[in-house]
């Protein structure tokens, strides 16, 4: 859950609201482009971790426990650099200037269910940098549990999308989007913060599991 | 004729219209009506035109950070969105 407040996705999904109600579309029409981008997205996420747990299960024992340690040992170091954020955001850029452009396109631009669709594909592109090491860790937890449960990695997916249906939600209801951009702008490093403190965390569990002090 | 630059260092020449359009979507999507779109967007592109008017050449950036501030002065939660909706991250 505290995966999913992360900048890119929360700005994503505004932008997209924001590019849906400026070309005038009507409710209805917006709930289909807010779906075409929920579903796309959940579904490349949940599918992602499936095929990771898949491929980690499939691995011979000791390649596992290598390839979890080298993982638990990436999320540290990915951990350390996401809280360094809160303290110093500076210039950091999880995406490509040209990226931005790209997303700016299909959610600002052109905005039907269809580039929604691709826009679910782009964002999962683009949020590698803040979700792909929090997949991987959780990916090599459930592979490393008795039994794994490969289910876990559709409410992962459900928990990352789930900031995104409240503010589509919320947004129908009346909140204004310049109040979720502020409310991302200010909060951005403290998301940082709590996203490298779960990562060290999530590393730390594999690390317990490996040495046999914990039992997943 | 005024001329452009994008971000991409592209040279285009001002179209008023793409600005309008812009003005009129960040109201829309600030729960503004229709009527108050256009006539907010009508009164901005007046004054970026009037602002343009010495210049021979601006940036895309110039061109969104003046317009963002007319917009910020008339509606403050469209000026916001405005300003802010292109950072990803």
């Amino acid at each position: 859950m505290l995966f999913s407040f992360n900048p890119t996705t929360i700005a994503i999904c505004v932008a997209l609201l924001m590019g849906s109600t400026g070309k005038g579309h009507t409710r209805a029409e917006r709930h289909v482009i807010a779906l075409s981008y929920l579903i796309t997205l959940f579904i490349i996420i949940a599918i992602a971790g499936f095929l990771l747990v898949s491929l980690l299960v499939a691995l011979p024992a000791t390649v596992q426990l290598n390839v979890s340690l080298l993982l638990s040992i990436v999320g540290i170091v990915w951990g350390i650099v996401s809280i360094k954020d809160y303290y110093w955001y500076g210039s950091h850029r999880d995406i490509s200037s040209r990226l931005a452009r790209t997303l700016h396109t299909y959610t600002v631009k052109k905005n039907d269910p269809t580039s929604a669709t691709i826009l679910g594909f782009i964002t999962a592109y683009a949020t590698v940098p803040s979700i792909g090491i929090p997949l991987l860790l959780v990916s090599a937890l459930v592979a490393l549990s008795h039994p794994y449960k490969i289910t876990f990695m559709a409410c992962f997916a459900g928990m990352i999308l789930l900031p995104l249906i409240i503010i589509f939600i919320a947004y129908l209801r009346g909140l204004t989007l310049s109040s979720v951009i502020k409310w991302k702008e200010d909060s951005k490093g403290t998301f940082r913060l709590v996203l490298g403190l779960s990562g060290i965390f999530l590393s730390w569990l594999i690390l317990l599991s490996l040495n046999g002090t914990i039992a997943l | 004729m005024k001329h452009v630059v994008k971000r991409n260092r592209t040279i285009e020449a001002f179209d008023i219209r793409k600005l309008y359009a812009s003005m009129y979507a960040a109201c829309l999507s600030a729960h503004e009506s229709t009527a108050t779109a256009e006539l907010v967007a009508e009164e901005i592109s007046t004054d970026i035109t009037r602002w343009i008017a010495n210049k021979s050449e601006v940036t895309a950036n110039d061109i969104r950070k003046q317009a963002g501030l007319y917009l910020t002065e008339i509606n403050p939660h469209a000026g916001y969105l405005y300003l802010h909706h292109r950072i990803m991250w």
